[in-house]
């Protein structure tokens, strides 16, 4: 596969999980962006006998997007969702309140479950996605979908609440 | 709540639409990258058989072109003109508005998208020492660099952008278009609390007159300084004086 073909594959997805992992449009693109010219550094770190590309490509934007939350020192939740007054994507109450819901998530189940739910990527790949066991994932993934079933109780069709 | 009811409550949380222009303009610089990396892969099989001097004559090679790009004048066989070139003068204006010709310029856009332009030549009629540095400047800026790294694809990607939207810059305000020396430009403006030659501590208002057909070239600007009473004092202005077309254009 060559690198545009991989580029038309993958940016996409790889952008929205950079988006939900940090909230702001401007990180989400540097950090897709970050994750390509990886693969054209000489000396890089991709080893496609190790590791296949797509699992690869999700591993450098986990690692960016958390090392940006790092240095941010703030909860995406905080940060992006509420104050970025020139995003031009507007949420509705409800999706903020589950991008709050996810980021309060502690850090390994947040990553699991976007990229379970939203990413698509099967237990195996995301433990080589994050470099755990797939039973630690299994765990992680079922302990994060309890909580947001309690966080988002009121959200639940018929619970008798109106947004 | 069950497993199908929190699928369909995450399922209402949408992102945003993937820019177009930020694909394209990613897409091309990685096509670009890829291509560079095509062409220059050869470099490190070559060395160890050719040794020594395959080195020095890349050496001279690379000197040569250095000198010729400096002085095209003495090598118009060996250098591309730029298509074009702009002479123009920077003017200074005192308190009361007293204006002084500070410096003489030929420029032309950078096409790389490194620099905002290349300087070509510049004198200071009233300041020898800054004419002479100037000169050992220009044939660091008209050296050919090679395309080797990401920011300099990154660099002529954002630079290709700028050129398709007609030089409105996002930090910039676009107040209108003006025709300057037969040239359409695109005026834009901004309020800065640092001015270009990085004074603090006033407030400043700066106007660019840029043309989409020279490469987004500054053909005009001008510095104002904010009064006490609101108003603004023209404190420095570049005035264009003659657009030179190449003849290869």
């Amino acid at each position: 596969m060559d690198l545009l073909q991989l580029f038309d594959e993958n940016h996409a997805p790889l952008f929205r999980f950079a988006y939900r992992m940090t909230g702001s449009v401007a990180d989400a693109e540097d950090i897709v962006q970050e994750c390509f010219l990886q693969l054209l550094k000489p000396g890089g770190s991709y080893d496609p006998k190790r590791t296949p590309i797509r699992t690869y490509l999700f591993g450098v934007v986990r690692n960016q997007s958390l090392k940006r939350r790092q240095t941010l020192a703030e909860p995406p939740s905080e940060q992006a969702h509420d104050k970025t007054p020139e995003r031009e994507y507007v949420q509705t109450e409800l999706e903020a309140v589950i991008a709050r819901a996810v980021a309060e998530l502690p850090d390994g189940q947040q990553e699991v479950l976007i990229l379970s739910h939203f990413g698509q990527l099967s237990l195996a790949e995301i433990a080589e996605v994050m470099d755990i066991e797939v039973t630690a994932v299994k765990s992680r993934l079922q302990r994060a979908r309890a909580g947001l079933k309690e966080t988002l109780a009121a959200y639940a069709p018929g619970a008798g609440r109106t947004r | 709540m069950n497993d199908n009811e929190l699928d369909e409550i995450l399922g209402q949380w949408k992102t945003p639409a993937v820019r177009k222009a930020w694909s394209t303009d990613l897409r091309d610089a990685l096509n670009a990258l890829e291509h560079g990396r095509g062409f220059f892969r050869w470099l490190p099989r070559l060395m160890p058989v050719a040794g020594k001097g395959l080195l020095a004559t890349a050496g001279a090679g690379v000197f040569l072109v250095a000198v010729a790009a400096a002085f095209p004048q003495s090598s118009a066989w060996f250098s591309t003109p730029p298509p074009y070139t702009v002479d123009a003068e920077n003017i200074r204006y005192s308190d009361n508005g007293t204006p002084r010709i500070e410096e003489y310029f030929t420029a032309t856009a950078d096409y790389s998208g490194r620099k905002s332009e290349i300087v070509l030549s510049a004198t200071y009629p009233d300041d020898l020492h800054r004419t002479i540095h100037a000169l050992f400047m220009q044939l660091f800026d008209r050296i050919p660099w090679l395309p080797d790294d990401n920011s300099a694809t990154i660099a002529k990607a954002r630079f290709t952008a700028y050129l398709k939207s007609n030089c409105a810059a996002p930090e910039r305000f676009t107040i209108g278009n003006e025709t300057v020396l037969d040239h359409r430009t695109t005026v834009s403006q901004n309020i800065a609390t640092e001015s270009p030659d990085g004074k603090t501590g006033k407030v400043w208002r700066l106007t660019y007159w840029r043309a989409p057909d020279l490469g987004c070239f500054t053909l005009k600007n001008t510095t104002e300084v904010r009064q006490p009473d609101g108003t603004f004092l023209l404190t420095q202005e570049r005035r264009p004086l003659k657009v030179t077309t190449s003849r290869r254009q």
